[in-house]
């Protein structure tokens, strides 16, 4: 019938016009953004392969939870070690689950044998519960702690600091706590980084490179902006990311002098010892929950951060949106879900799109869309024909309506229902004779004789 | 897409190297806008629509700059980007069938809103659901041949295998593709309807 070679030009032709005509203007200028800001970056940090560099204090009311996302294989080898040394250069090696106290004018640095540094600033406490290279687990009781993680991206590095637990895996980021005021400020240089806590709901906020979260954990307001690319315009190596991480540690230090005033000064220990001993909780749950402001999610949505879009609508609440968006809002969040590959979330919101509004040209197409993912995603072609055949009766001659009879055509054919099939083909060749489907409506009816 | 659009810059290719790998801002804009666009096409080339894009352009981007201290000869650069996309992709491709992760890539094409279009839309998704049932080596070439008209020469230089070997993988890419594609029915309609057509 056909040959190989002309199936495999006819069907590269036909997706070659179709990737041709897309317009990515938008994601390439964010993806420019992203790749000056890297270049930049890289070159004025010190050569170390996925290095970073942060700091984390239990010592306020509303931190941040995060977690860089990133995939990999399972390590097997053996667990990491780590030695403890205090300020007078004094070193011991750590024990997994034994308790390291700081006074209030030493620090302690926690040297990993894969290379990650940890320094605990002084009136502080901290252990390493955890230490392998499936995951490394700390738990921070109180204080400021630094730390300097490197290594394969498969080590999962986490930090629990009272109700929050921070993660961290092969990302360029940089956080910036301020305790005093509850302000916190998250960029992300490369990579994906999830923001959870507070006035986020527990599905976060993702945020890519590129892109700068501030939230305050006692109003609640969040916002995500995209940070311009012109600050490093002079071709100068430094950047506002690197400052900023200057900055972050200098704020840091302030934090931590100013929490040293809370700390029990009166206790009286060898800075060289090794506590095994209880230590007070950490932090209080000091969380306040808020809503998302309602606009973050469109917002996310233009930039066409789908999936963060959709967890911002989730942190607005979802039934809440479904109920007060008008239609071009639920056309646009259905949109989001589709995009973030939640098939289910997309057909309700489309659902109650046509509930809410009957008569909106959006809302007949959207039965097209039900049925078409229906059919596509979850292979149920009988919900799927009830669909395209509302989406006819709806709109008989609308935009989609060859292909909902092209579908229906096909959905009859594969399923044997040739009478039905046939008379489908009948009125479609009565409403397009030279239609898109006409050769496949001309044999149904030919097979029919 | 086989030639490198030729973008007005102020430096040379010595000096976008030079310039990136100093972390120079301009001769970073410069690298991408000579490159950019490029890179994004042949990953959705290969890949078709997917939801990991970004991170994979990311990705190439990053293995770019881990590596370009490595290009001895500047000339050879615009190649060697080639070669280090058509390697992270490939890369990616490996992971997924490793993972046995079933990734329905034409699932996020755009609604099918263009009266032109819509017809073609739907194939060209089907192309990708096809084209995810093969081989990730089979699957490349075939892009690289019929999507973006590479010449074999072309092919062999960006994925580095020799000739022979990339005429072989084209040749099984061709057949998987012909059976598959005869077993759909959208993909066997359409190309029935070119057919007649032509």
């Amino acid at each position: 019938m056909w040959d190989n070679e002309f199936i495999c030009a006819t069907l590269a032709a036909a997706a070659r016009d179709v990737l041709n005509a897309e317009d990515q203007s938008l994601l390439q200028k964010r993806q420019e953004r992203r790749f000056v800001s890297l270049v930049v970056n890289r070159a004025s940090r010190p050569r170390r392969s996925r290095a970073v560099r942060w700091g984390v204090t239990a010592g306020g009311c509303a931190a941040v939870a995060l977690l860089a996302w990133g995939l990999g294989t399972l390590l097997t080898s053996r667990p990491f070690t780590f030695d403890v040394t205090t300020g007078d250069g004094a070193s011991v090696p750590g024990t997994p689950g034994d308790w390291i106290e700081t006074t209030a004018d030493q620090t302690i640095d926690i040297h990993f044998d894969q290379g990650s540094r940890f320094r605990m600033d002084t009136g502080g406490a901290v252990r390493i519960l955890e230490a392998s290279p499936q995951g490394v687990t700390i738990e921070l009781a109180r204080g400021n702690l630094f730390a300097d993680v490197e290594g394969p991206p498969d080590t999962r590095w986490r930090i629990n600091a009272g109700p929050f637990s921070v993660h961290v895996l092969g990302t360029v980021f940089s956080v910036d706590w301020n305790g005093n005021t509850s302000d916190v400020r998250v960029r992300v240089v490369s990579g994906v980084v999830l923001v959870q806590g507070s006035s986020l709901n527990h599905h976060g906020l993702r945020l890519y490179a590129g892109q700068q979260l501030r939230a305050n954990g006692r109003t609640g307001e969040v916002s995500v902006e995209t940070l311009q690319s012109t600050d490093h315009g002079s071709g100068s190596k430094t950047s506002t990311a690197v400052s900023a991480t200057s900055e972050s540690t200098a704020r840091f230090a302030t934090d931590s002098a100013g929490n040293a005033t809370n700390i029990d000064t009166e206790r009286d220990r060898d800075p060289s010892t090794i506590s095994a001993s209880p230590v007070p909780k950490a932090v209080q749950d000091h969380s306040v929950r808020a809503e998302t402001p309602p606009a973050l999610w469109k917002r996310l949505y233009d930039d066409g951060q789908f999936v963060a879009a959709v967890d911002a609508a989730r942190g607005v609440g979802l039934d809440v949106l479904l109920a007060t968006l008008d239609a071009p809002g639920l056309w646009m969040l259905a949109d989001a879900a589709r995009n973030a590959r939640e098939t289910a979330l997309s057909n309700r919101i489309l659902q109650t799109m046509r509930q809410r509004f009957t008569n909106d040209n959006k809302s007949r197409l959207a039965a097209f869309l039900i049925g078409r993912s229906v059919m596509d995603v979850e292979n149920q072609s009988r919900v799927a024909a009830r669909w395209f055949h509302t989406y006819l009766e709806e709109s008989p001659h609308g935009e989609m309506a060859q292909e909902a009879y092209g579908r229906l055509m096909q959905i009859y054919s594969k399923n044997r229902l040739h009478q039905d099939a046939r008379t489908l083909a009948s009125r479609y060749l009565a409403h397009y004779p030279d239609g898109l489907y006409a050769t496949r409506a001309k044999r149904l009816l030919t097979l029919g004789r | 897409m086989a030639v490198i659009p030729q973008i007005d810059s102020p430096y040379s290719l010595d000096e976008l190297i030079t310039g990136v790998l100093e972390g120079n801002a301009d001769c970073a804009i410069a690298f991408y806008r000579r490159y950019g666009k490029r890179i994004h096409h042949r990953i959705r080339s290969l890949l078709g629509t997917d939801n990991a894009h970004e991170d994979i352009v990311q990705t190439t981007f990053l293995n770019i700059l881990d590596s370009l201290s490595q290009v001895r000869q500047s000339a050879s650069l615009d190649h060697w980007v080639d070669s280090v996309t058509f390697r992270t992709v490939y890369k990616e491709l490996r992971r997924r069938r490793y993972l046995r992760m079933v990734i329905p890539a034409s699932d996020n094409l755009p609604d099918v809103i263009d009266k032109k279009n819509s017809h073609r839309d739907w194939v060209a998704r089907q192309f990708y659901v096809a084209l995810g049932q093969m081989a990730a080596e089979e699957r490349m070439m075939l892009v690289l041949k019929y999507v973006e008209c590479c010449t074999l020469q072309e092919i062999s230089r960006i994925s580095g295998w020799s000739v022979a070997t990339v005429k072989r993988r084209i040749t099984s890419a061709v057949n998987s593709l012909g059976k598959i594609a005869r077993a759909d029915s959208v993909l066997a309609e359409y190309i029935g309807e070119q057919h007649d057509v032509g």
